[in-house]
């Protein structure tokens, strides 16, 4: 196989048109719902599976749901409007904030950032988001995590984050995709609908996921599919430009924080193809002078592949099953 | 306890999931999975309280922490110690009085 610039581009027109069938096929046939429930977020990825969606079943058998929180982008809920709008879904809203508040996610997210800047307080207008460090192609530095706060007065202040507090900061968080799981089964089960989720392939095989969080769907129509294509065929079902020029953003943490910062370390663009290449077993000196990298650095990225696979591996695993056979009680 | 010993010892006991083998000096973190990247935050805290070194988060690179034996290096490295090929230096460093009380009492 050549490996190129290219490589990645689709026949958006035939991937649609395959995905389309699938859903049909197997939200009608194999898991026998009538139609879909999409959360949308006013982001590409939800954008393209509610556009996708309504080809599949029609509009009035989706049901897109905006869940904002108090700490979500005003511009999330106004972009997923717009997208309901032009695809013709009534959009339900539901406020996923007063069961988060339930939760104590906020609470206990606030209690472990406190724990590094004890001045950090929410109600005084303190944000805070948590960062990977940027330099992946140009430096071995190894995926842990900071914290950010920004001051009311909109100073930046950054620390390492230890272990300890790094887990509880997820864990709290991780409510916020568990509260929606939970709010989109409602409506699916209110319809006899599937929960149709949005995860491209990036999110799912490297893990910027949350089990029985955004992972828990009933199926995964763009799943296979890089970010890079997911534009792709954004542009060809026409979701609106305004929601296609926005950088990809996690809309998890108070403070503005996009997907790249978080999660991912690199520009799609490149960190499709170099992920592309290292999945097909291109060689490191091939890919870096298609890439215009170094051979270092492509062993940098092609590292951080297989070690994000690697340690997320458990997010994808379905419930163990024991098959030993039971150890009966004596006589 | 040799620095390197004493590292293996914290990933055995505390984030090594095989249960039957002892990660070599050598491999690499990365390469084998034996650390992930929340294991690396446990691991820099270690080297913290156990050695008394602080480390800075640039210093959080693979060049550091990706085996047994960059961590060892880099220990002795903060502490100012002569690199050693396997032969034990323990008595050589000052860890933090709390630790080395226990330690001494082993």
């Amino acid at each position: 196989m050549q490996f190129t610039r290219n490589v990645l581009a689709l026949d958006p027109a035939q991937e649609a048109g395959r995905i389309v069938q699938a859903l049909r096929r197997n939200v009608l046939s194999v898991l026998r719902r009538r139609g879909a429930v999409v959360g949308i977020s006013g982001g590409v990825d939800s954008s393209v599976v509610l556009a996708l969606c309504v080809r599949a079943f029609g509009s009035d058998k989706v049901v897109a749901v905006m869940m904002p929180d108090k700490d979500s982008d005003p511009e999330s809920e106004k972009l997923a409007r717009q997208l309901a709008r032009q695809f013709e879904v009534e959009p339900v809203l539901e406020d996923v904030t007063p069961a988060l508040d339930g939760f104590g996610c906020y609470r206990r997210r606030d209690e472990a950032i406190r724990r590094i800047f004890p001045e950090y307080d929410a109600a005084r207008g303190y944000k805070a988001k948590i960062v990977l460090p940027q330099n992946l192609l140009d430096a071995g530095v190894l995926n842990v995590f900071s914290v950010t706060i920004v001051t009311p007065d909109g100073k930046e202040r950054t620390a390492p984050l230890p272990a300890r507090e790094f887990l509880q900061i997820v864990a709290a968080s991780n409510f916020k995709q568990r509260s929606r799981m939970a709010t989109l089964y409602f409506h699916a089960e209110r319809h006899n609908y599937a929960v149709v989720g949005t995860a491209n392939k990036n999110e799912h095989d490297q893990g910027f996921i949350v089990k029985y969080g955004d992972a828990a769907v009933d199926i995964k129509p763009i799943g296979r599919l890089y970010k890079t294509q997911v534009y792709q065929l954004a542009a060809h079902l026409d979701v609106p430009e305004a929601i296609r020029r926005r950088p990809p953003t996690s809309d998890t943490y108070s403070a503005p924080c996009t997907q790249e910062e978080f999660f991912f370390r690199l520009p799609f663009e490149t960190l499709d193809l170099l992920w592309f290449a290292q999945e097909h077993g291109v060689p490191e000196a091939e890919a870096a002078r298609v890439m215009g990298l170094t051979e270092a650095q492509v062993r940098r990225a092609y590292h951080d592949f297989v070690s994000k696979a690697r340690t997320t591996h458990y997010l994808r695993m379905a419930p163990l099953e024991f098959n030993e056979p039971q150890v009966a009680v004596p006589a | 306890m040799q620095i390197e010993n004493r590292i293996k010892e914290f990933i055995l006991k505390n984030l090594y999931f095989a249960e039957d083998n002892t990660p070599e000096d050598d491999a690499s973190f990365l390469e084998t999975g034996v650390v992930d990247s929340t294991g690396v935050m446990e691991l820099v805290a270690f080297v913290q309280t156990e050695f008394g070194v602080t480390v800075e988060p640039q210093e959080i690179v693979v060049e550091n922490f990706d085996s047994v034996r960059k961590v060892a290096r880099f220990v002795r490295r903060k502490l100012s110690l002569p690199e050693v090929n396997g032969s034990p230096v323990a008595k050589a460093f000052a860890p933090k009085p709390s630790t080395a009380a226990e330690r001494c009492s082993s």
